[in-house]
C-alpha cells in the first residue's frame, strides 16, 4: 500500500484513503494483519472491521463533496488493553456523536434504506471522542481487546 | 448467492460471504431481482454470511420493500453470532421478519 506506514516499535499504523473501493479492502486487510499481534477475538475483529467500513463509507458517501480531493487519514494504535482508531478528515464539520439513530426503529413502509452506519459503528465502539481541530474532523475510537464484558445474545 | 424456485411457490435465496459495501454492491441487482421480479414470498438464508454492515442491511431493506410493493414478504433466517448481533443493533426485526431456521421462515409465511 503506497499510503500505508507501520511503526512496529510504536505499535502504530497510519493509512491515507483516497478512493473507496480499492482502499477499503486493502485497509481492512492491513488492519487485521496489524492487530494480529494482540490475538484479538473474532468479535473484536468484527467490531474493528465494522467501524472501519462505516467510517470509510460515510466519508465517501456523505463527507466528501462531488469531485473533492480530500483524503481520509486513519491511524491505529495498539496498547495492551485496547485498539485505538483515529479518523481525520478536512471536510465540513460533522460530529458523528450527534447522529440521530431514529431511522433504526420503524416499519418497512417508513424505514429509510440507509442511515444506520454511524449508529452501528458507535455501538461497536467502547469509547468515542469527537473534536473539530484546525478545520478538521477527528474521531478517536477505542475498542477494548477483552470483550468478554460485552455479552451479546446470539441465536 | 444461490437461488432456488421451489415447488412451494416461495423463492429460496442463500447468501454467503461478506455483505459489506463491496459484497452488497456485487450482488445488489441480482439479489433484488431474484426476490422482487416475480413477487413471490421469499426466504433468505444468512447462515453463510460472515460479515454484514450497513450497506448489506440497506440491500436487505431495499429488496424487502420492492417485494412488499408486489404483495410479497421477505423473511430472513439463519443469521448467527456477530451477524445476528448487527441485525439486532439495527433493529431490523422491526422492519422485516427474522427467524432462526428455514422451517420457522416457511411457517412465518404460512400465517
Amino acid at each position: 500500500l503506497p499510503d500505508l506506514h507501520i511503526d512496529s516499535e510504536m505499535h502504530t499504523l497510519e493509512l491515507r484513503v483516497r478512493s473507496e473501493r480499492a482502499a477499503l479492502d486493502n485497509a481492512r486487510r492491513a488492519m487485521v494483519d496489524f492487530v494480529a499481534i494482540r490475538n484479538p477475538s473474532e468479535s473484536v475483529i468484527y467490531r474493528l472491521e465494522l467501524i472501519l467500513e462505516e467510517m470509510v463509507t460515510n466519508f465517501f458517501l456523505h463527507a466528501l463533496p462531488p469531485g473533492g480531493r480530500e483524503e481520509l487519514r486513519i491511524a491505529m494504535h495498539l496498547s495492551a488493553e485496547e485498539i485505538e482508531l483515529v479518523f481525520d478528515d478536512g471536510c465540513a464539520a460533522f460530529n458523528p456523536l450527534r447522529e440521530n439513530a431514529s431511522a433504526m426503529s420503524t416499519s418497512l413502509a417508513g424505514a429509510s434504506d440507509g442511515g444506520r452506519g454511524i449508529a452501528l459503528a458507535r455501538h461497536a465502539a467502547d469509547r468515542w471522542h469527537y473534536e473539530r481541530v484546525a478545520g478538521r474532523n477527528r474521531s478517536t475510537i477505542g475498542v477494548e481487546l477483552r470483550d468478554d464484558a460485552r455479552v451479546r445474545h446470539s441465536r | 448467492m444461490s437461488l432456488k424456485e421451489a415447488d412451494d411457490g416461495i423463492t429460496h435465496v442463500a447468501l454467503e460471504g461478506r455483505l459489506d459495501v463491496l459484497g452488497a454492491d456485487s450482488i445488489g441487482i441480482q439479489f433484488t431481482a431474484a426476490v422482487a421480479v416475480k413477487g413471490n414470498d421469499s426466504i433468505v438464508d444468512l447462515s453463510r454470511v460472515s460479515f454484514i454492515a450497513s450497506m448489506g442491511i440497506r440491500l436487505l431493506i431495499a429488496a424487502a420493500r420492492a417485494l412488499d410493493h408486489k404483495g410479497g414478504t421477505l423473511v430472513l433466517f439463519g443469521a448467527t453470532g456477530p451477524v445476528q448481533d448487527i441485525l439486532d443493533d439495527a433493529a431490523l426485526e422491526q422492519i422485516m421478519p427474522i427467524v432462526a431456521t428455514e422451517g420457522e421462515a416457511l411457517a412465518r409465511l404460512a400465517h
